[in-house]
């Protein structure tokens, strides 16, 4: 009965466990019970004051788990796999997990919410812009808005749903045992639903979940819409001031023309004012580069913080930094990842990397065209193939779609990429022309700039 | 390159002001300049106007230099992280139409060959060049480097006509810090400021005044990166034989085209598209 100690202070759940743990005992005594049994037993402890010390819970042990603990009670401790708390800061994933994650579907709630998402009231976006699609009612929205207007399956509630066999090896306190709690949980969730049991404190705490996520996501969508207002605002005041720049050039440009007297002075003046023109071209494509990422950061940054992968303490986090090469054998996966499927097959997507289950442990694959995820890797280049920006990285390009997800599509020709990705292969063509060939991309080297770059070609 | 090209506004803008405050009163602390848009109050400190004027102009009537620069530029990462890349750069150069410069950085070796009829750039390592025709002159090769192909030669205002240009641009306001200590000695450390870049600059108290030490900061971009470089190895009597302008491709060099850029449309660049290179041309 230790693990009951462990149970948190809500009544609701206390009560949920009680009858899970006694339903168990019951069922290893060899015992026959009915529903009508069970239930027989339910309502004089519905109403005992004393069900906290009866599962032996202090009132500082209920303090410290707070609310959340009750929340994620039935779930994942329940299944028997308790994170020992601490490691695994955020709560709202628990949350997410426990309770109703069976019932879910990634694809039914991604169709719900290309019909009746929610989205904010604003201009815009670049990303809708330089894209050239029309903009549905001129907002953004982010992806915590998708998973509130449809409950969409969140990554962990994926990963419960991932099979056994799929799940990594079980360590201590991570977020992969969170991950396998959420598992068991759902399976005993199954059990209570099973027998019929609790639905309505089910249902209670259920919508005190739900209200809590309300709450949270109601603060990041007030943050985000503020975010938005002073990039907007940031914006406005840019192309003001690029209008005021172009006109004060202007201005300086008829002045300098009436006093322009000598050629020298006249090719010197040429050259500045071509000058200037680069200087804004350049400015003004920086910073439409940088609108579109900070339009696409906010959804990417939800879903990146709302899984931890910025902890500071994590290996190997330091986005952009280093990669693994493909081919690259790893017993266990990283400390954060996504479970992802192309077609039938399985892989696991951690920061730019793809990991394919292996004959033992893990394999690093190249991205696999087809692949879908949350968000492309942060520190991805934007490069533009007919007014198109992608996302590229390692080798990799990575589309916006119109279900609000980054897919994974072959290398569009003509893209000009600033690096190779790892593990490039040197090829010679018939014409004694030198390529570069990855994955099935060949790419050209050329000066872009004055750098050296690569354009993907299609021979 | 786009950096230099900061600089490159920065530093010409520094020059034009400085000939400007030499017509106003030498005792004044802060010099407002004439013929400027009524909206923009320019202060140049005239310390630091006189100080950028001379090593401009000292600079201006070299006809053969070379130059050694150490150049740092700062990678932000969005969690915030700096990360600093380190360029080396040695620069030779013989007026009006001859322009060498040796760079090593994290991607190798790269070479620009300026010969008074081409230009040719080669990432030795790569093993590959590319060259386009050029106009008869360093400074107008420059402007048809960087209007065909977004080319911008590195330390490119060091050998204009006007080192410090005509540029009127960009900078409000400028104030003469003091000699301060680098590398080994004492320098005039200057700082210029526009709306999108600080810019410090250090030059050396002599007769003919010399860069020391340039550091620019991009005070608009995410985590306001900065650029430096130190200058150093100064020569004002470098072998310049024509030789030395030459590019030759090594027998196993690839020959590779440019990306021709899209040119920016006037003073009204097309909108939201970003910019990036259509085609390329051999």
């Amino acid at each position: 009965m230790s693990a009951l100690i462990t149970f948190p202070a809500r009544r609701s759940d206390c009560l949920a466990a009680f009858r899970h743990w006694t339903t168990r005992a019951l069922l290893a005594a060899g015992l026959t019970f009915t529903l009508g049994v069970f239930t027989h037993f339910t309502p004089p402890l519905q109403g005992v004051p004393g069900i906290t010390a009866l599962v032996g819970i202090s009132d500082a042990a209920a303090a410290r788990r707070g609310g959340g603990g009750g929340a994620r009670a039935g779930g994942a401790r329940a299944g028997g796999a308790r994170p020992s708390g601490g490691s695994v800061s955020r709560s709202s994933g628990s949350m997410r997990s426990s309770g109703g994650g069976a019932q879910r579907s990634s694809g039914a709630s991604q169709r719900s919410f290309n019909s009746s998402g929610q989205r904010t009231a604003s201009r815009p976006s670049q990303r809708d812009v330089g894209a050239g699609r029309p903009t549905t009612g001129g907002g953004q929205v982010s992806q915590r808005d998708r998973q509130a207007g449809s409950g969409q399956v969140s990554q962990r509630d994926r990963a419960a749903q991932q099979p056994a066999r799929d799940r990594p090896a079980e360590g201590t306190a991570t977020r992969r045992d969170l991950a396998a709690g959420a598992a068991a949980g759902v399976a005993g969730g199954a059990v209570g639903g099973a027998l019929g049991e609790g639905r309505g404190e089910g249902m209670a705490s259920r919508e005190d979940r739900q209200a809590a996520v309300g709450d949270r996501q109601g603060d990041r969508q007030g943050e985000r819409t503020d975010r938005q207002g002073e990039r907007q605002d940031t914006r406005e005041e840019r192309a003001g001031e690029r209008t005021d720049r172009q006109g004060e050039r202007q201005d300086t440009r008829e002045d300098r023309q009436g006093e322009r007297t000598e050629r020298s002075e006249e090719r010197q003046q040429q050259r500045t004012e071509r000058r200037e023109d680069w200087q804004e071209f350049r400015s003004q494509s920086r910073e439409d580069r940088q609108d579109w990422i900070e339009d696409n950061w906010d959804e990417i940054e939800d879903i990146y913080d709302d899984d931890g992968w910025w902890d500071d303490d994590c290996d190997g986090c330091a986005w952009g930094l280093a990669g693994l090469a493909v081919g690259a054998a790893i017993a266990t996966l990283p400390y954060y990842y996504h479970p992802i499927y192309v077609g039938t097959y399985p892989y696991y997507y951690y920061g730019g990397v793809y990991y394919a289950p292996a004959a033992t442990g893990y394999v690093v694959v190249d991205a696999p065209v087809g692949a879908i995820v949350e968000a492309p890797p942060p520190e991805c280049h934007v490069v533009a193939v007919d007014a198109m920006p992608y996302c590229y990285y390692q080798g990799a390009f990575y589309l916006f779609d119109d279900s609000g997800k980054y897919s994974v599509v072959a290398a569009p020709a003509g893209a000009v990429v600033p690096y190779l990705p790892t593990g490039y292969a040197t090829q010679v063509s018939s014409t004694g022309a030198t390529y570069y060939k990855y994955n099935n991309t060949l790419y050209q080297p050329v000066y872009d700039g004055g750098e050296l770059a690569y354009k993907v070609v299609y021979l | 390159m786009t950096r230099l090209t900061a600089l490159a506004a920065v530093l010409a803008a520094m020059a034009a002001l400085a000939q400007e405050s030499e017509t106003t009163p030498a005792e004044s602390a802060a010099v407002e300049t004439a013929s400027e848009p009524p909206t923009v109050e320019r202060r140049i400190d005239e310390t630091a106007a006189r100080y950028m004027r001379a090593a401009c102009e000292h600079l201006k009537t070299q006809q053969a230099f070379s130059v050694h620069a150490e150049g740092t530029l700062e990678e932000i990462f969005r969690s915030g992280r700096r990360v600093q890349h380190s360029r080396g750069i040695t620069l030779t150069f013989r007026r009006p139409d001859r322009l060498r410069a040796d760079i090593e950085f994290d991607k190798g070796r790269r070479e620009f060959y300026y010969d008074g009829k081409s230009v040719a750039i080669t990432d030795v390592d790569a093993k590959v060049y590319g060259r386009f025709d050029a106009p008869p002159t360093t400074e107008a090769m420059l402007d048809d480097a960087m209007a065909r192909f977004g080319v911008e030669m590195p330390l490119a205002d060091l050998v204009s006509e006007e080192p410090c240009g005509a540029l009127e641009s960009a900078v409000e306001r400028g104030w003469y810090l003091g000699k301060h200590y680098f590398a080994g000695g004492y320098y005039h450390h200057m700082l210029f400021s526009s709306p999108e870049v600080d810019l410090q600059v250090w030059v050396s108290d002599e007769e003919k005044p010399l860069f020391r030490k340039i550091v620019l900061t991009y005070k608009n971009e995410p985590g306001q990166p900065q650029y430096g470089v130190a200058l150093s190895d100064w020569d004002f009597a470098p072998a310049v034989d024509d030789s030395r302008f030459t590019f030759n491709p090594p027998a196993d060099a690839q020959q590779i085209g440019f990306v021709v850029a899209a040119a920016p449309a006037g003073d009204a660049p097309e909108e939201d598209a970003p910019a990036d290179a259509a085609a390329t041309q051999e």
